[in-house]
């Protein structure tokens, strides 16, 4: 509950407060929404799993983001563009498939 | 996998296998071990466990953060896209207006300029041979009987994915074919050439630049009309060459648009002033 709050409210902050996001910084922004609900999913998933750890979540999702970032940096530097990241979204992909699957057991047994 | 997994290399060969297996994060299950472990052995939780509950929901409103902030940019970039799309747009049909005024000003000038030295010059022969030197190699309006042809990309088809009208590769007109026509037209005899009101001169280009064809550097669109003038056999002479049996061909089997008539009376314009690209004026008078 307090999980879902909290996100609401980071999404309320988001629309009100309005930040405009410096240009350097838009290349990793989809890539780091992809980290980011790749971590949020697997949170849940792990929740209704009941083996949810905080200490884990968080390390997780830093992980992600960074790690996420840095292969996005990586691949603009060494000139391959995109390429690198789709390594990146293609992980994601997979595991947020998974853990949704998952979630769908959970919550509809089917 | 007979042998433990070891917790500090979690990228085994199998890798990829494992994670479209077992998609959740492995630390958490070994976090949920670890605190079966010590609940077994009768420790207390450890005292970071309450402040990690705090991270828990900062990095949940980091994330709604990253979420609104994400779908801002998408929103925001799109009216953005359009608008430079629109302003470009705005600069092309501008510029191609003032393209148009100055091709007109330059076309009075040379008119001016032609009846000034017509006056200067006081032989009405030379003058005569003048006009023809000009209209033979496109620096001057002709007026004359000739040939039209009208060729002009076949009909769309749909395609069959998405349903949309879609213009099949090979039932569009090449530079290539443009190219052909002029050539043919004037091994056929023609004295004058035009394409859209184009006039062809020695020099003049007809080419491919992705998708549009350009003659002389500037962009013509299809329906295309070739016009040219020349002697009477002009007709039946291009009617039998090569590049017209290509065409018909075309006509066949992906139905372009394909026509050659005679026609009389054509104007054709002239060409614009050739650039110099090695002599120079050598000054004074």
């Amino acid at each position: 509950m307090v999980a879902v709050l909290a996100l609401a409210a980071g999404v309320v902050l988001g629309v009100l407060v309005e930040p405009t996001v410096p240009i350097w910084l838009l290349p990793y922004l989809p890539i780091a929404v992809v980290a980011a609900l790749d971590a949020v999913f697997g949170g849940v998933r792990a929740r209704l799993d009941g083996i949810f750890d905080d200490r884990q979540f968080v390390v997780s999702f830093i992980s992600n983001v960074l790690v996420a970032a840095l292969i996005v940096y990586l691949g603009d530097q060494l000139g391959v563009g995109s390429l690198l990241s789709i390594g990146v979204v293609v992980v994601f992909g997979v595991r947020i498939f998974g853990n949704l699957a998952a979630i769908r057991r959970h919550l509809f047994r089917a | 996998m007979t042998e433990p997994r070891n917790p500090y290399r979690p990228l085994e060969p199998t890798f990829l296998t494992d994670l479209f297996r077992e998609p959740l994060d492995p630390g958490y299950a070994e976090a949920a071990q670890r605190r079966a472990a010590s609940a077994a052995a009768g420790t207390p939780p450890p005292r970071w466990r309450r402040g990690m509950r705090a991270g828990t929901v900062v990095t949940l409103v980091v994330v709604g953060l990253l979420l609104a902030v994400a779908y801002r940019q998408v929103v925001a970039d799109e009216p953005t896209r359009t608008q430079v799309r629109a302003d470009l747009e705005d600069q092309i049909h501008q510029r191609q207006a003032e393209t148009d005024r100055l091709a007109r000003e330059a076309e009075t000038l040379r008119d001016e300029v032609a009846q000034l030295r017509d006056r200067q010059i006081s032989d009405p022969r030379l003058v005569r041979d003048l006009r023809e030197l000009e209209a033979a190699t496109g620096l001057g309006r002709v007026r004359g009987d000739g040939v039209v042809v009208e060729v002009a990309d076949g009909p769309p088809g749909v395609d069959p994915k998405t349903g949309n009208p879609e213009l099949d590769p090979q039932a569009r007109i090449l530079d290539r074919d443009l190219q052909q026509i002029a050539n043919a037209l004037w091994a056929a005899g023609a004295e004058a050439v035009a394409v859209n009101d184009r006039r062809l001169t020695a020099s003049s280009t007809i080419r491919n630049a992705s998708g549009a064809i350009l003659v002389d550097r500037q962009p013509v669109a299809g329906p295309y009309r070739i016009a040219a003038i020349g002697p009477d056999r002009l007709r039946d002479q291009f009617a039998a060459s090569p590049t017209a049996d290509l065409l018909r061909l075309l006509v066949d089997e992906f139905g372009v648009t394909y026509q050659v008539r005679s026609a009389g009376g054509l104007t054709l314009p002239a060409a614009s002033e050739p650039e110099l690209h090695h002599a120079t004026s050598i000054g004074g008078d």
